[in-house]
């Protein structure tokens, strides 16, 4: 589509949006595909088919949104080429999942209240990151664009086109199903080291899997499931 | 229970994504100092938080400075190019798979890159030189009165075979300009992308016209091939053909199939083949301005 208000964006008005863009647009297309190494050269295939597509922008709308879906589709499409693929190029330190951990300054590392670094950190990263995985895109995006960016609803909701409301159901789901995720984890972990099972917490044996706050939420559905649905 | 339940996880939602009232912070309190198993889940989601924003610490990303060059010698071209539907060349061809993968840089990288690939062609391969392009008229390169045998298929089976070497490169697109228009009286240029790499020509003289010019790209990496003539000699080639019409595969086990897409650009007629069932390389071409 054209643009109406007949002016066109040069390319260094392009190229100073989307850099002040591009935090957002970097966690949309990582929430789009889960996997932090593609996602710099997604942004970078994105802001060319836009400097390809200048023309079809209105500068009179919102750059953020015409980027955003742009990178959305983007993503998809390496998606798609992946999954056809069936492999995934990767460089080596990426492999390595524990590395990107490695190589974050050690000042963002946690520490305990008494300064030392939590024990295997690195470990739950890495079953966290797995956890994102299993996350639908939409939620995924969601949850990194407000827990990341701390972006306002409103904001999500123009850059994924879903209503506010959704946005923040995404959010709220997204995390009670990483929780769920890393609890059930742990208490595998904790049943099998252990020859017996046993739950997240001293005194729920046998309900191992399910989180304190689940447990006492009988009533609603779909805990584990970041899906969509309004708040209402 | 249940409702207590509710309660507390909606505080702890609340909490964490700071619209938490003070009475929704002092209901997860409370829960929290009175069950372990809560105070561990608030210990996992805090530590989520923290993790998260860690790991995706988003950083800032620029525009590539090539692709902005290459957007400022094209923009003002750009016109979309109507595409014919897809016709597929063959269900037979034997081409081997070309690994996949992303082909990055800028177009005038690839340029330099297709130069250095002419080079290696010493004797056989005709260079052109920064100095001047130097196209080979209409007619001039040979025979080109008769139909050819060879079909796009076998064309492509062939390059592909020889190890996708071109005949000649041009080093930039002011040379890929002046190739087309003097050879045709028409041009036009391929946009830049960070998928899309120009090798370089070669010639199927009669194929599509009577002095067809083969520009060899890579597409993801994939070889794709476009036929370029004039568009009022436009003999449609045919499709799909014998895969074994130049001898080059005989007996090998078909692996991908063709596919042959059709575009006219002013004045020229397009024939992309490759193994995309949706046009790769002609969606890039634009026609340069004058």
């Amino acid at each position: 589509m054209k643009p109406t208000s007949g002016s066109v964006l040069s390319r260094e008005e392009f190229a100073r949006r989307f850099a002040a863009a591009s935090k957002v647009l970097w966690c949309i297309a990582a929430g789009q595909t889960g996997d932090r190494s593609l996602v710099e050269d997604i942004c970078q295939q994105a802001a060319i088919v836009a400097l390809e597509r200048l023309s079809d922008f209105d500068p009179s709308t919102s750059f953020l949104a015409w980027m955003a879906q742009i990178v959305r589709y983007t993503a998809m499409n390496e998606n798609q080429k992946s999954r056809r693929r069936r492999t995934r190029p990767r460089d080596p330190s990426v492999i390595d999942g524990s590395r990107a951990v490695s190589d974050a300054p050690e000042r963002d590392m946690p520490i305990s209240r008494f300064g030392h670094l939590q024990a295997e950190q690195n470990t739950f990263d890495d079953q966290l990151l797995g956890g994102l995985r299993t996350l639908d895109p939409v939620a995924r995006s969601c949850l990194l664009l407000r827990v990341v960016l701390d972006s306002p609803y409103k904001e999500i909701s123009l850059v994924l086109g879903i209503p506010p409301g959704t946005a923040m159901s995404h959010v709220d789901r997204a995390r009670k199903a990483l929780r769920v995720h890393l609890l059930e984890r742990e208490a595998r972990e904790r049943g099998s080291a252990s020859g017996r099972r046993t739950s997240i917490a001293a005194g729920l044996t046998g309900e191992a899997g399910r989180s304190g706050l689940e447990r006492k939420d009988e009533g609603r559905e779909g805990i584990a499931r970041a899906g969509g649905g309004d708040h209402s | 229970v249940n409702h207590r339940g509710e309660d507390i996880s909606a505080a702890l939602d609340a909490v964490l994504d700071g619209r938490a009232t003070p009475e929704q912070e002092r209901v997860l309190r409370e829960a929290s100092d009175a069950d372990e198993s809560i105070r561990a889940e608030v210990e996992a989601a805090r530590r989520i938080e923290s993790s998260l924003k860690r790991l995706f610490d988003a950083p800032t990303i620029g525009v590539p400075q090539d692709a902005l060059d290459d957007a400022a010698v094209g923009a003002e071209g750009l016109s979309p190019i109507p595409i014919s539907t897809v016709i597929p060349v063959s269900s037979m061809a034997s081409i081997s798979r070309v690994s996949a993968g992303t082909a990055r840089g800028s177009r005038r990288a690839w340029w330099i890159a297709g130069t250095s690939a002419a080079a290696a062609l010493a004797g056989t391969a005709y260079v052109l030189l920064p100095t001047g392009v130097k196209p080979s008229p209409v007619g001039s390169p040979g025979p080109v009165a008769a139909r050819p045998t060879r079909t796009p298929e076998s064309l492509y089976r062939m390059l592909h075979k020889r190890g996708f070497k071109p005949a000649f490169v041009c080093e930039n697109d002011e040379q890929f300009d002046r190739f087309l228009t003097d050879r045709f009286g028409g041009s036009f240029l391929l946009a830049s992308s960070a998928a899309l790499e120009v090798v370089g020509w070669d010639y199927a003289d009669g194929m599509v016209g009577e002095a067809t010019a083969v520009v060899m790209t890579r597409f993801e990496g994939k070889e794709v091939v476009l036929l370029v003539d004039r568009a009022e000699e436009d003999r449609k080639p045919p499709a799909p053909c014998d895969g074994n019409s130049d001898g080059s595969s005989s007996g090998e086990k078909p692996e991908t199939p063709l596919f042959m897409h059709r575009a006219e650009i002013g004045s020229l007629v397009v024939y992309e083949v490759s193994p995309f069932d949706q046009p790769a390389v002609l969606p890039k071409a634009y026609i340069p301005k004058r």
